[in-house]
């Protein structure tokens, strides 16, 4: 099973850029003799990390597009569409004790998925009552739409620009707009998804049906 | 839908009946005019430059999209169709004359029906376009001794890119929309309004009944009128019955005060399909992802307890549809998390689709209606309705066994007051104000020089997809009205 996940030491790696600035940022806007509170957005890090792990070139996960905000998007949306609260995550986060002791944040890698495993399939020696086990659980399942979601729709490529009058801009000649506007490997990159034609797809299909069924005007 | 080529044919064909001179006709639609010349299989530079094809992207210059009415542009709901082009078949005829005592026999619609065929470039799909699985569906369907047609479809010089329905604009406008009507329309004087949304229709009270006598509408934020001696309305099932309510036209116990002219048919009679989604995953590789024809085979199997064909089912094959990777990502499918995930998502748009089933032709004593006030949809369903759905499902998944593919079993308990799809009926066309809202000439029984022309006009669901019913209204309607109210006396 700990195979299927990714590994402790990717996920120091690849996150210690990511959660020392969101650490430091954190204690900038924070009181300086306020408990440390868990950040929600640290939360759906987490999380996301956790459903799409970052391992080495083959599994170029969700925690590497930190930079580019996806968490912050991911915790946008949970809030504005799904309504999710702070409070919810907190409590999430919170539920993770009863199976390792330790928060959903405090885990490790393995033990964050051992986590997601418990609510999924819930041990019958898990420590948590009815109503917060169905919390959590509710929790994760709109999380990890939400995630999926945001990291599947080829973020951060996922929006066209657009002038004053809100009219799509192109990007490439022949009025082609590529959403590949960079080099990160996005969620379509791992699904193979090529997203709508290239100028060069469009011809050679052009060719290819003008000699099956074709009319000219 | 219905709006563009009713206009253009009208624009082409009508005259005067006095004077003989050509006809002073305005279109006016709510929504912007997406402008293109049309270039089938390369695309308006202009329009092309409009569409994205990302599903979520699309169309989001249109204000209010999506809006409760269908979409707001010129065009309509042409726009975004699966150009799935199905023309009413044999009993839908039947039902129409046998049902409400209208003369739309077969016969006397083949001339729009033809038009139609011709300008939408209605064929079917040439065989090198089908992806592998469409045919092990086809031939899962014959070899449960079904008779699989292939699906007709409205395109022209079409790439098989895949971006077709689904809410997708076709940027090589190879895809029919009711715009490729609209030429003759320009040529003939027509006036476009666009951006211009109807508030109402004004109608005077004459007798127990109206006449028309223009439209008020908002563009710019100011409010304007035209004044006009015959009004059409072509706003949809829903769309428009709000503006006749909106207008004083409706039935009198729900406009109380508001009442001009009472038909107890407006917004009523909703009629439309119910229909499920079975998804599905193939162990290997069984289409381009992203590509193909979108739509290959179906098949009906009805009800033997009905003469009409109510109770008709629909057995299709939805498994060329595009497979956004977050749609697949988020499926039944999918492992929960960690690689796992990832390794299923690096094949799922290949191997993923859906076989939908469908009641296409509910029994009569089922309808439903539009809420007046906001434009929302109230589809009670029924106890047949969820049987019948069963009975379409369980085949569905004989169909899923035989091609040998994996497949969900989710099924919904009911399908109480989520179908009614596809909707038509909400003003329909019948012998007398007693049972419908207009006659066969499209005319308002009560009210004088009031027209209507779209997916309210027609009284039965048809046996599939509406959209190319709803276009031949456009060109039959035309046809009436040119000949009872346009032609040179």
């Amino acid at each position: 099973m700990a195979q299927d996940h990714r590994s402790r030491r990717g996920f120091l790696i690849d996150t210690a850029g990511i959660l020392s600035t969101t650490l430091a940022a954190d204690a900038l806007a924070a009181p300086q003799t306020a408990p440390a509170a868990p950040a929600p957005r640290d939360i759906v890090a987490a999380l996301g990390d956790a459903i799409i792990p970052t391992d080495g070139p083959d599994y170029p996960g969700y925690a590497r597009l930190e930079p580019q905000g996806i968490s912050a998007r991911v915790l946008s949306q949970l809030r504005f569409i799904d309504h999710v609260t702070p409070t919810d995550l907190a409590v999430f986060n919170q539920s993770a004790v009863s199976i390792g002791g330790k928060t959903f944040l405090e885990s490790d890698a393995a033990a964050r998925a051992s986590w997601l495993e418990a609510l999924l399939a819930p041990p019958p020696d898990l420590k948590l009552d009815a109503a917060s086990l169905a919390s959590a659980q509710k929790i994760l399942k709109t999380a990890r739409e939400r995630i999926l979601t945001v990291f599947y729709r080829n973020f951060p490529y996922d929006s066209v620009d657009r002038d004053e009058n809100g009219f799509p801009i192109p990007n490439k000649p022949h009025e082609i707009f590529d959403l590949k506007k960079g080099n990160l490997v996005t969620g379509w990159d791992i699904a193979g998804y090529r997203g709508p034609l290239s100028w060069e797809e469009e011809e050679e299909r052009r060719e290819r049906f003008k000699k099956i069924l074709w009319e000219d005007e | 839908m219905a709006g563009c080529i009713l206009a253009a044919r009208i624009a082409q064909s009508g005259v005067h009946p006095k004077t003989g001179e050509k006809l002073r006709i305005a279109l006016i639609e709510a929504g912007p005019y997406l402008e293109r010349k049309r270039n089938s299989g390369y695309g308006d530079p202009r329009w092309r430059k409009q569409v994205v094809q990302t599903q979520w992207e699309e169309f989001s210059h249109v204000p209010h999209w999506p809006w409760p009415y269908g979409l707001k542009a010129v065009g309509g709901c042409s726009l975004h169709w699966g150009a799935f082009a199905f023309l009413p078949f044999d009993v839908d005829y039947r039902n129409w004359v046998d049902e409400m005592g209208i003369d739309w026999t077969q016969d006397n619609m083949k001339a729009a029906v033809d038009d139609v065929m011709r300008n939408f470039h209605v064929h079917e799909d040439p065989e090198e376009a089908y992806a592998p699985v469409n045919r092990i569906f086809r031939s899962a369907g014959q070899a449960l001794r079904f008779q699989p047609s292939r699906y007709m479809v409205a395109r022209h010089n079409c790439l098989y890119c895949g971006y077709i329905g689904g809410g997708h604009a076709c940027k090589y406008d190879s895809k029919a929309t009711s715009l490729w009507y609209l030429p003759p329309f320009f040529e003939n004087g027509g006036e476009l309004i666009s951006d211009a949304e109807v508030l109402q229709v004004t109608i005077e009270k004459r007798g127990a009944g109206g006449v028309v006598k223009g439209v008020t509408y908002r563009r710019n934020g100011e409010v304007a009128q035209a004044v006009a001696s015959k009004v059409v309305m072509s706003c949809g099932a829903w769309g428009t019955p709000v503006v006749l309510a909106r207008s004083g036209y409706g039935p009198r116990e729900e406009l109380g005060a508001k009442t001009i002219v009472h038909n107890a048919n407006v917004g009523h009679n909703l009629d439309g399909d119910t229909t499920f989604d079975i998804p599905v995953l193939f162990d290997s590789d069984v289409k381009e992802p992203g590509r193909g024809t979108v739509g290959g085979f179906y098949w009906f199997v009805d009800d033997p307890k009905f003469s009409d064909s109510s109770g008709r089912v629909r057995i299709a094959e939805d498994l060329t549809r595009i497979v956004y990777p977050h749609v697949a990502a988020t499926s039944e499918f999918a492992p929960a998390f960690g690689k796992r995930h990832m390794d299923f998502m690096r094949t799922a748009n290949r191997r993923m689709g859906w076989v939908t089933v469908s009641v296409t032709k509910p029994p009569t004593r089922i309808k439903g209606s539009v809420d007046l006030a906001s434009g929302g949809h109230n589809y009670p369903g029924d106890d047949y309705i969820d049987n019948r759905m069963k009975e379409a499902w369980d085949i569905g998944i004989q169909v899923c066994r035989k091609m040998g593919c994996k497949y969900s079993t989710k099924f919904p308990k009911t399908f109480k007051r989520t179908g009614g799809m596809h909707t038509n009926g909400t003003c329909r066309a019948g012998s007398s104000p007693k049972n419908s809202v207009i006659n066969q000439d499209f005319e308002s029984h009560e009210v004088e020089g009031l027209f209507i022309v779209d997916a309210s006009s027609y009284p039965r669901a048809v046996s599939c997809n509406s959209g190319l019913a709803t276009a031949t209204m456009g060109v039959f309607a035309a046809q009436r009205m040119v000949r009872n109210h346009f032609t040179r006396a």
